[in-house]
């Protein structure tokens, strides 16, 4: 029986190719000063696989030359090792030192892309603009998850790839909605899309064709809160969750597919249009998990069709009497057909095990919904109101 | 002994034995996930109790414990921050190890992060101690190195 070893000198004996895999994890300027714990370690961090630019503010001249050397000195001395991740983190305090600075990112990236990248994490950004993505990035064949957020996407004409199954992207500015479409064609094995506050410079919908030619067969999760440029909802048919601004990404020609798998759902910027909403649903054969809101917070001022009227659907939709568990209502206002569509979710879900309505301030309807009669004998009514820096629950 | 056909073992457990004498069971899907132990399985048969001579009885239940999530699919974010939560520094370290000795591939990334997560910022003498480094830098060596590399120093504590 081998007697227990001593864990100083198995993990010192340690391959190198697992020493650099924990390496890998860490910011570079760490990785590189590893380089000091011993004469064995002193070539180790050329072996890493991967380039991590983290957390770096740039405010002035000599600090920006010195970061730019550092990244070049990394880039030059690193051996054959492919770089399997990298991130970049950089703010350039100052626009002259971000409009100097950015073209070595670029430079940086174009290297990088060419061997066998599969993580990237972009977020680069300077005060008074975004900068615009580098476009070498929309056809890198090896790369799996893209996370960028503060660009300007824009001066691609083809997107290829291949191998991405996750995309994350924040806070960027797309020319149209026909980019938006452009990028995610280039993505056909795509599982999941994180698309966050994007906008589109131009107010032009897609036309037919267009609509018609995204098709994200693999895609299992789509989420694009605050994004409000038409979007084609044929193109989300087979996802299991959707976040989605319902009525602005809508055009009143586009189709709604089914969606079988779709079981968790957030709709919001409903704006009472209450047609589509009963529309969407019917579409939602399996929903379980709603979430429903009529615009995008508990902002004042009036919102489109404030006067609609909610009229009940000539049929009960199926999920809504079959198979919805949770419904939460947020930014309620207490709007007359607000306050319809709560009470006939309650009358008709079957299975329904929470209704949670969110409001700011208390409302009158408290009273008015508790008193309504719910068909299914588990469901519990609550409410959270916020009120500006406190929140309470109460509950029914 | 022939090897029967996978789809029979979906129900069947394995017996390890660890380096210090004890024995634990696992289902033979999670044994799967450990490649070193399929191996020894592959070799042995599966009705043989499995000795691990470099894994013992204070970290194998965790790592089952980890593999019994992974195979009903529930392994997320909170179940892994929740499984470190409790542990050490060095106590980690040996679950790496044997993570790395099992072939245990999940597990090993899993951990390889959360060490880099622990290591991050601390200082040079905290990560040699970590790692069992000698230092055999002379003073003047070591400073030297340091000097060039001074951008990479910036975020790096000082050793007390």
């Amino acid at each position: 029986m081998s007697s227990i070893a001593n864990d100083h000198d198995v993990i010192n004996s340690l391959p190198d190719t697992v020493l650099c895999h924990i390496l890998s994890f860490i910011p570079t300027t760490e990785a590189v000063a590893t380089s000091v714990l011993s004469k064995r370690w002193t070539h180790l961090w050329r072996s890493v696989p991967s380039l991590n630019i983290c957390d770096v503010n740039l405010d002035d001249l000599e600090d920006y030359c010195r970061f730019n050397d550092f990244v070049y000195s990394v880039l030059l001395a690193r051996n054959n090792t492919s770089i399997k991740s990298s991130i970049f983190n950089i703010w350039y305090d100052d626009p002259h030192l971000g409009r100097l600075g950015f073209p070595n990112v670029i430079k940086w990236i174009n290297s990088i892309v060419q061997r066998g990248l599969e993580r990237l994490e972009m977020c680069v950004g300077m005060v008074e603009d975004n900068l615009q993505l580098p476009i070498s990035i929309l056809s890198c064949r090896t790369l799996v998850v893209l996370d960028v957020s503060g660009f300007t996407v824009k001066g691609f004409s083809s997107v290829r790839l291949p191998s991405l199954k996750i995309l994350r992207v924040q806070d960027s500015i797309f020319l149209n909605a026909r980019d938006l479409l452009l990028l995610l064609t280039g993505c056909p094995i795509l599982e999941d899309l994180y698309a966050c506050n994007l906008q589109s410079q131009s107010e032009d919908s897609l036309s037919y064709q267009e609509c018609e030619s995204l098709s994200l067969s693999k895609l299992i999760k789509a989420q694009m809160p605050h994004t409000f440029c038409h979007f084609p909802l044929k193109a989300l048919r087979n996802v299991n969750e959707l976040c989605i601004e319902i009525n602005k990404v809508y055009r009143s020609f586009d189709e709604i597919p089914t969606f079988h798998n779709l079981t968790k759902s957030k709709l919001h910027s409903i704006n009472y249009n209450w047609n589509l909403l009963v529309q969407v649903l019917n579409h939602c054969p399996n929903l379980q998990h709603i979430e429903l809101s009529q615009g995008t917070d508990y902002g004042g001022g009036k919102r489109d069709n404030d006067q609609e009227n909610w009229v009940d659907p000539i049929s009960v939709p199926q999920c809504i009497s079959l198979h919805l568990k949770t419904c939460t209502l947020w930014y309620f206002r207490g709007q007359q057909g607000e306050l319809q569509l709560a009470k006939y979710i309650l009358n008709h879900a079957r299975v329904l095990q929470t209704m949670k309505i969110c409001c700011r301030d208390s409302l009158k309807k408290e009273r008015e919904l508790s008193l309504c009669s719910k068909v299914s004998p588990t469901c519990e009514l609550i409410f959270h109101v916020f009120r500006f820096h406190k929140e309470e629950s109460l509950s029914d | 002994m022939a090897q029967e056909a996978s789809s029979s073992t979906s129900s069947k457990t394995i017996s390890l034995k660890t380096g210090d004498g004890e024995i634990f069971e696992i289902e033979a899907s999670a044994a799967k996930q450990m490649k070193t132990v399929q191996r020894l399985i592959d070799d042995l048969g599966d009705d043989i109790t499995i000795p691990l001579h470099n894994v013992f009885s204070k970290e194998l239940p965790k790592i089952i414990e980890y593999y019994k999530k992974d195979i009903t699919g529930e392994i997320t974010k909170d179940f892994e921050a929740e499984f470190v939560k409790d542990l050490n520094d060095d106590e980690v370290k040996v679950l790496f190890l044997a993570a790395n000795y099992l072939d245990a591939n999940k597990l090993f990334e899993f951990l390889s992060q959360n060490i880099a997560d622990r290591l991050e910022s601390k200082s040079v003498e905290y990560v040699r101690k970590y790692f069992g480094v000698e230092n055999d830098f002379t003073p003047e060596e070591e400073s030297k190195l340091r000097e060039e590399r001074a951008w990479s120093f910036r975020g790096i504590k000082e050793d007390e």
